[in-house]
């Protein structure tokens, strides 16, 4: 999937995201010397028919994932904890060899199959009502490269009723985009050229009662330089081009969560998002999740479901005329369409367990199913196990 | 939403006390539950999907312009 391609890739990559989130990962503070683990697998697919940014115009977009990740965190002492999350995925998509057969950009082989390493250290300090984290990530693949860094702090107010938390996010990435594609076989792929991301996000919560919460969050998110996704192409006047857009890429997000228990053994979260950028889209996402408490509250099950709807950025197009000025692209993900998805979890506990010789301290085994599906013909599913324990 | 605010506003004169706060202590009511499993969902939706933000998953990686 030459745009599969970007497509699988991009989900590979999305763990560069998780770079502030580490931080949020094992959010309480634990006694000195405590170590918490988990290591969660997620198995993902995806399938369609219907994108028409791929090279070849048959528009296939499957693509498999398997993506196992390591959580940790140490307590240094009673105020400081480190940790560190740890990537290492492999992936299989339909149509990947479409360019890369021409170029050798994986270095003469094959892309078909790939993998890609990151990963994540991190600091996080708590003095009364306020902490603060700071995090150093990488990532790396055959056609892209990520340095980035994330500080934030967070601090309650009125005997934390209130909460006010700040993060900055910065990614100084490199990509390499597929180039003189018209035809494919004089295809090649660039060097590694710069692109730079920028986050800020603000949120507040707040306690209403006993048994509500409220959340409300802003994002703004800048992109600069080299936004095309490699290989992601357009067809113009029956001949394929490599997508143009343009160097900049501002974006902007509210969401409001509203946590309200349900009797003492089950709670609703209920969110909202609005989101616009400057590329001429926006998006109204709502979704609910039920959790319920059972066998004395040891064990948690999530019923989950998510609706959303989303314009088209301006520059979108199945196809374009060879009168055409400006940018484009036909990357099915910046399409207009509406999304449903599903989903099902059981996080059972076991306990403590002795398992060679090491005494763990609450033990869970959790499990998990997703599946999603988009008006415009993208179907993926996903399936999540993690172990998790403490010592 | 200016009556979501108005609300979080009035409200936080109305404070709940630290020994009131045991079931908001509960796991099920915590703002995510499900941390590290709420990050894979969240960076697959930001890369399916032209929209980011109201989550970590807002930034990074080739395939999100």
């Amino acid at each position: 999937m030459v745009v599969t391609n970007k497509k699988a890739t991009s989900i590979l990559l999305g763990f560069i995201v998780l770079i502030g989130q580490m931080q949020n990962a094992f959010a309480e503070m634990m006694q000195k010397g405590r170590t918490k683990l988990k290591v969660l697998a997620n198995l993902y697919h995806q399938n369609s028919n219907d994108g028409a940014q791929v090279v070849d115009n048959f528009g296939r977009e499957e693509a498999n994932v398997f993506e196992p990740m390591i959580f940790i965190e140490h307590q240094i002492n009673e105020n400081t904890a480190i940790n560190g999350n740890f990537v290492f995925d492999a992936w299989s998509a339909a149509s990947d060899t479409k360019l890369d057969t021409y170029t050798g950009a994986s270095g003469g082989s094959s892309i078909a199959n790939q993998a890609r390493v990151s990963g994540t250290f991190g600091v996080r300090q708590e003095y009364g009502s306020t902490e603060w984290h700071s995090s150093f990530g990488f990532s790396s693949e055959y056609d892209y490269r990520s340095f980035n860094g994330a500080v934030g702090a967070s601090k309650g107010f009125a005997q934390d009723n209130f909460t006010l938390g700040l993060d900055l996010r910065y990614y100084a990435d490199a990509v390499k985009l597929f180039t003189d594609i018209s035809p494919a076989s004089t295809a090649r792929i660039s060097d590694f050229l710069p692109r730079q991301i920028l986050n800020v996000s603000l949120s507040a919560s707040q306690i209403l009662t006993v048994k509500d919460i409220v959340q409300l969050s802003l994002d703004f998110i800048r992109a600069t330089n080299n936004l095309e996704s490699t290989a992601s192409t357009v067809l113009v006047n029956g001949t394929r081009e490599s997508e143009d857009l343009p160097e900049t890429r501002a974006r902007y997000a509210t969401g409001v969560k509203w946590v309200h228990g349900v009797g003492d053994t089950s709670a609703l979260h209920l969110n909202y998002r609005y989101y616009f950028d400057q590329w001429g889209a926006d998006a109204h996402t709502i979704g609910a999740n039920y959790y319920w408490s059972v066998r004395d509250e040891q064990d948690l099950i999530e019923l989950s479901t998510r609706f959303h709807k989303q314009t088209k950025v301006d520059y979108y197009a199945d196809s374009f005329s060879a009168a055409h000025q400006g940018f484009k692209t036909s990357d099915s993900d910046l399409e207009d369409f509406s999304s449903y998805e599903v989903g099902l979890a059981y996080d059972r506990s076991l306990g403590d367990k002795k398992l060679f010789g090491i005494d763990l301290e609450n033990v869970f085994f959790n499990n998990g199913v997703t599946y999603a599906n988009r008006t415009n013909g993208l179907r993926y599913a996903f399936w999540q196990s993690s172990f998790a324990f403490e010592f | 939403m200016k009556k979501l605010f108005l609300l979080l506003l009035l409200s936080s004169c109305a404070n709940v006390p630290q020994i009131d706060r045991g079931h908001l202590a509960k796991r099920m009511m915590s703002l995510e539950p499900r941390p590290e499993e709420a990050t894979f969902k969240n960076e697959v939706r930001a890369f399916r999907e032209t929209a980011v933000g109201g989550s970590a998953a807002v930034g990074g990686g080739c395939g999100c312009n």
